[in-house]
């Protein structure tokens, strides 16, 4: 179960890449990162895998500039009409005002701090919260499974009843405004990645739930 | 057959000179003595052929253990692409293997590819020291997916969230959200659903429709009559059965459509039977099988055709033999589709096209709309809410409804939103009406439309102005001319219609 939650907590962290700024030094670590997914042969036996593949190829190949472009096209960061929001105030119906608030207080509460500038609601902010709590339930197999079954019902309500409500709508407007492909591809990964992880932590929750 | 990825069949020792006639039909056949009774060992073979999907035909064969579709995964292979059977099983000698092979052959041929939307990971409970010293410990299981592009949710269908036993499927913000861990993929979702958005592999019309005509292929296997017996996915079939039972696995006979078992018999089965469910602990399932079961035996008595078809009685009795069936393979594609359309086939197939009757009954998939013309104001919200369009609405210079039967599943999304339910304007029953199948899409309800005398913009259908004017009482009497010939916007620009005083401006 660690080796599971360290793979877990390598994926989320390179998803929360995928959606920052790709300036020169992240994307020679996506390029990097992504060429050892492609090559280790662990990661082709989950099921998400093969929604990854099209974007590890992507990010593996892709001249910095195209990346770039892409990324300023797809959420346009001066507000242009159609681009897409990394927010998830743009999609959710509460307020932004409670919404961060309701985001701090939960980061708090797991001893996580956000660094940069983004806002509380962003993609990778979720994504980073959720590769420490990842981290941390990693370190509570080892000692106490109790308490590490405790993280996975945190991560589970954080995905069910925040991120996964949005990120569909998130991933549909990337797929119709990219026009190179490797935010779709993004997009894919993202979905599927949280889908499996809805099902996962289900599992690991109660195992009876899916023992077969 | 589908050209997607190379298909391979394993054999084990028994299975020699039916390699020869597989490779003779063009199908990739290999024989692996060592696999009877074991079709873990023809596992070696396919994860180190190119082949992406295949049957194992083994004797004694079972499914493959938790460890081989590991193995199998290892080796990036999909599991639920590899099929195993055992085509001894009852006894019968060459012919009937070779049916039974060629009908898994032409199955996985038609399986929908499995996609990562289609996995959900669950903990293996039984594996070796070395299955669990190896990374990862999951292991994966079918569920079904939704193709948005077919989904109705949007519209407000949200039948599949009423088929679902186990709640694991919810329509939210008009979307369909699946709980893969809860899913035990039992296929009634995909029955209920009327666009075939969900697709779940193992479970599909496509690859019934694909199996359930090879075993039936005249020119495979020997001549005398067979029969078709569903069973669910992990039963194995029984040695006792007669041998003229060729087993079709479903997910679960739970969540088999009434049309597979109608279907068959257009294809020249003898008959068709429903074993008993083996999913575990499901009345449900073998509650809502006997009731399709028994809708099926009421359309055939409609039809004219011999109730035994849909055969009731033990397996170990041969299928009923009627040589008036049409001959096989005359029929095209439609026949397993989900909905009352098929059912318009299989009845022409069965009783050619003056089909007449109509069959009442729960398990119905297809519904009778009435609409009373007298109270329905003709306001066209149910066609708005019809999640297969078998209702449609125009208004020009006449309100008109339609209805095609052949679209009509019978759900009732239509009475909530009726303003005069409780008048009785439209009714539904669940009804397969052969009659309204055959004559098609008709209109249920016409009426005029009242005409603004200032604009000529259209008002509203007579019948609702009225039934507005009744609403009102004494004061819609006062009300009633400016109502009925003023629309909404003159009547507005007008400041109402009235004065302060209540005198009528227009």
């Amino acid at each position: 179960m660690k080796t599971l939650a360290a793979v877990r907590k390598a994926a989320y962290r390179f998803l929360a890449s995928v959606f920052l700024y790709p300036d020169a030094p992240r994307r020679n670590q996506l390029r990097r990162v992504s060429r050892v997914f492609l090559a280790e042969p662990t990661f082709r036996q989950f099921a998400f895998f093969r929604a990854w593949v099209p974007l590890l190829e992507h990010l593996s190949n892709r001249s910095g500039r195209a990346l770039e472009q892409a990324y300023v096209h797809v959420f346009d960061v001066t507000g242009a009409a159609g681009a897409c929001s990394l927010c998830a105030s743009a999609y959710l119906e509460s307020g932004p005002g409670s919404l961060v608030m309701e985001l701090r207080r939960r980061f708090l509460e797991a001893g996580f701090a956000p660094t940069g500038r983004l806002p509380a609601d962003h993609l990778s902010v979720a994504l980073e919260y959720l590769s420490a709590l990842v981290g941390s339930e990693g370190e509570a197999w080892g000692t106490d499974g109790v308490r590490a079954r405790e993280v996975v019902r945190r991560e589970r309500q954080f995905l069910v009843g925040y991120l996964r409500p949005w990120v569909c709508d998130l991933c549909a407007c990337m797929r119709r405004r990219d026009v190179v492909g490797v935010y779709a591809a993004a997009a894919d990964a993202l979905e599927e990645f949280v889908e499996h992880e809805v099902a996962l932590t289900s599992v690991l929750e109660d195992p009876e739930l899916a023992r077969v | 057959m589908s050209a997607e990825g190379e298909l391979l069949v394993v054999l084990c020792g028994h299975g020699r000179s039916l390699a020869a006639w597989l490779s003779h039909q063009g199908i990739m056949a290999e024989v692996v003595p060592a696999s009877c009774a074991a079709p873990d060992r023809a596992l070696e073979l396919l994860a180190s052929s190119s082949a992406t999907r295949g049957v194992v035909a083994v004797c004694g064969g079972q499914d493959l253990s938790e460890e081989g579709r590991l193995d199998l995964r290892r080796a990036g292979k999909e599991p639920e692409a590899f099929l195993v059977v055992d085509p001894w099983v009852p006894p019968d000698g060459e012919a009937r293997a070779r049916l039974v092979v060629w009908g898994a052959v032409n199955r996985i041929a038609a399986r929908p590819a499995v996609r990562p939307s289609n996995l959900t990971p669950y903990l293996p409970s039984t594996l070796s020291r070395r299955a669990l010293l190896q990374f990862p410990p999951l292991a994966y299981r079918v569920v079904p997916r939704v193709e948005p592009d077919r989904c109705r949710a949007e519209q407000g269908c949200t039948l599949c969230e009423a088929a679902c036993p186990v709640g694991a499927i919810r329509v939210q913000g008009r979307r369909v959200v699946l709980d893969r861990a809860r899913c035990t993929a039992c296929g009634a979702c995909v029955e209920s659903c009327p666009s075939q958005a969900l697709v779940l592999p193992g479970h599909s019309a496509a690859e019934v429709a694909a199996h359930v005509r090879a075993v039936l292929d005249p020119a495979v296997g020997p001549p005398e009559p067979r029969g078709i017996v569903y069973t669910c996915r992990r039963m194995q079939p029984d040695a006792a059965w007669h041998p003229a039972w060729f087993p079709v696995p479903v997910a679960c006979v739970g969540g088999l459509a009434v049309s597979w078992i109608l279907a068959p018999l257009a294809l020249g089965a003898a008959a068709v039977a429903v074993a008993p469910c083996t999913c575990g602990g499901s009345d449900r399932a073998d509650r809502a099988a006997d009731e399709r079961a028994e809708f099926c035996r009421r359309v055939l008595a409609a039809l004219g055709v011999a109730e035994e078809r849909v055969h009731t009685a033990s397996l170990l009795e041969p299928p009923h033999n009627d040589r008036t069936l049409p001959q096989p393979g005359v029929y095209g594609e439609g026949l397993f589709a989900t909905g009352p359309q098929a059912l318009l086939a299989i009845g022409h197939a069965l009783a050619g096209p003056e089909l007449a009757g109509e069959v009442e009954h729960p398990a119905s998939p297809a519904g009778l709309v009435e609409i009373h013309p007298a109270v329905c104001t003709g306001c066209g919200m149910c066609a708005g809410v019809c999640p297969t369009s078998a209702l449609s609405f125009q208004q020009e210079t006449e309100a008109v409804l339609w209805w095609d039967p052949a679209r009509c599943v019978g759900c009732e999304a239509c009475i909530p939103v009726c303003p005069e339910r409780e008048r009785g304007a439209i009714q539904v029953r669940r009804t397969l009406h052969l009659g309204e199948l055959r004559k098609g899409k008709r209109e249920l309800y016409r009426e005029p439309v009242a005409r603004c005398v200032a604009c000529g913009e259209a008002i509203a259908p007579n019948r609702m102005l009225e039934r507005v004017v009744s609403l009102l009482g004494s004061e819609g009497e006062s009300y009633r001319r400016v109502l009925t010939q003023y629309c909404s916007t003159c009547r507005a620009l007008s400041g109402g219609g009235y004065t302060v005083d209540g005198e009528a401006k227009l």
